[in-house]
């Protein structure tokens, strides 16, 4: 054993508390170090005195009451009359305060489930819409090159492109709903 | 008088009066089925001209001549072929990457319309666009009120 573990030691040995092989140790180690040895002597003096002079150190009962009447008189430090006051003088104001916290708090958890459930509802109306919306641009595109292809294979809708700068147009009566053939 | 010369008569007296009442209103029939052939006939045109500006690449002019034909007077039951021009000039707008302008003759042209369906497709095209130009909040507030419309008026 060294010297620092037999000075954590120390105070457990005095208490008895230490098992016994290591007070056995610690009993070894106090006999051969000098200055360990002054350390434990000088513990067990003023765990002596403590015990001897502990009638004498006991406050009396008018000390306490002293002290009571002190601090009541004291002014509340600022912000401390408020909910935590209140709560020391009532009970039935501290359970209330709990259950309604609690009514909260599920008031809230409540809410926010709504919420997701409503908002990841409303992404897959979204997201429904936009996946039918694309497919509907896929097949415009499509038919575009198909157009196209037919324009350059001579289709009669050539015939109109050939003095026409847009040459990408497609027939009038397909995306004018006011035209008379699609009436 | 014969049984069968009563007959007659009462429908002869029947066709009269048939033809009495019905016969101020026939002017009336017609010129609405002119004025509204007349209005087709326009929106045609115009139609065109706005697909020929879009080609041209003048789309401020396009958008235009596009709010023209919502600005024309039309009978109610024209608003589902109405709706579906104004979501086809927005798609038109859209695939020349001109979005913006786009969600801008949505928004111009919404208020005409009077019913739940139309203005659902207008809502949820409108959030389409918003989307593909990456404002995914005000597309789902879109959406939101389409949803919403839709609920309100028992459409599906």
């Amino acid at each position: 054993m060294d010297c620092r573990q037999c000075s954590d030691d120390l105070t457990a040995y005095m208490d008895g508390e230490l098992a016994e092989s290591a007070a056995q140790q610690l009993k070894q180690h106090l006999e051969h170090c000098e200055l360990c040895r002054a350390e434990y002597e000088e513990l067990r003096d003023t765990a002596t005195f403590v015990s001897e002079h502990a009638a004498d150190l006991e406050p009396v009962p008018e000390i306490w009451n002293n002290l009571r009447s002190r601090i009541a008189e004291l002014p509340a430090p600022a912000g401390s009359f408020g909910v935590f006051r209140f709560l020391a003088m009532n009970r039935w104001a501290g359970m209330l305060s709990t259950v309604a916290a609690t009514a909260v708090l599920a008031l809230g958890l409540w809410g926010y489930e709504r919420y997701e459930q409503s908002r990841s509802e409303l992404e897959s109306y979204m997201s429904e819409y936009i996946q039918m919306r694309a497919a509907q641009e896929h097949q415009y595109e499509l038919r575009m090159i198909q157009e196209r292809d037919n324009a350059m294979q001579g289709a009669p809708e050539a015939e109109r492109a050939i003095d026409n700068p847009f040459a990408d147009t497609r027939p009038v009566a397909l995306t004018n709903p006011f035209h008379a053939e699609a009436r | 008088m014969r049984s069968g010369d009563m007959r007659s008569f009462r429908l002869a007296i029947a066709g009269a009066v048939l033809g009495v009442t019905l016969f101020p209103t026939m002017p009336l029939l017609r010129a609405q089925a002119w004025d509204l052939n007349k209005t087709r006939s326009v929106a045609e045109s115009q139609h065109e001209i706005v697909m020929i500006l879009i080609r041209k690449k003048e789309f401020d002019k396009a958008a235009e001549e596009a709010n023209k034909i919502f600005q024309m007077k039309w009978p109610e039951d024209q608003e589902p072929i109405l709706s579906k021009e104004l979501i086809w000039f927005a798609g038109q707008f859209h695939r020349n990457r001109q979005s913006a302008l786009a969600v801008r003759l949505l928004e111009t042209n919404l208020s005409m319309f009077k019913t739940v369906k139309s203005k659902v497709a207008i809502w949820k095209e409108k959030g389409y666009l918003l989307e593909a130009m990456g404002q995914h909040d005000k597309a789902l507030d879109c959406f939101r009120e389409a949803q919403r419309l839709e609920k309100a008026g028992g459409h599906p």
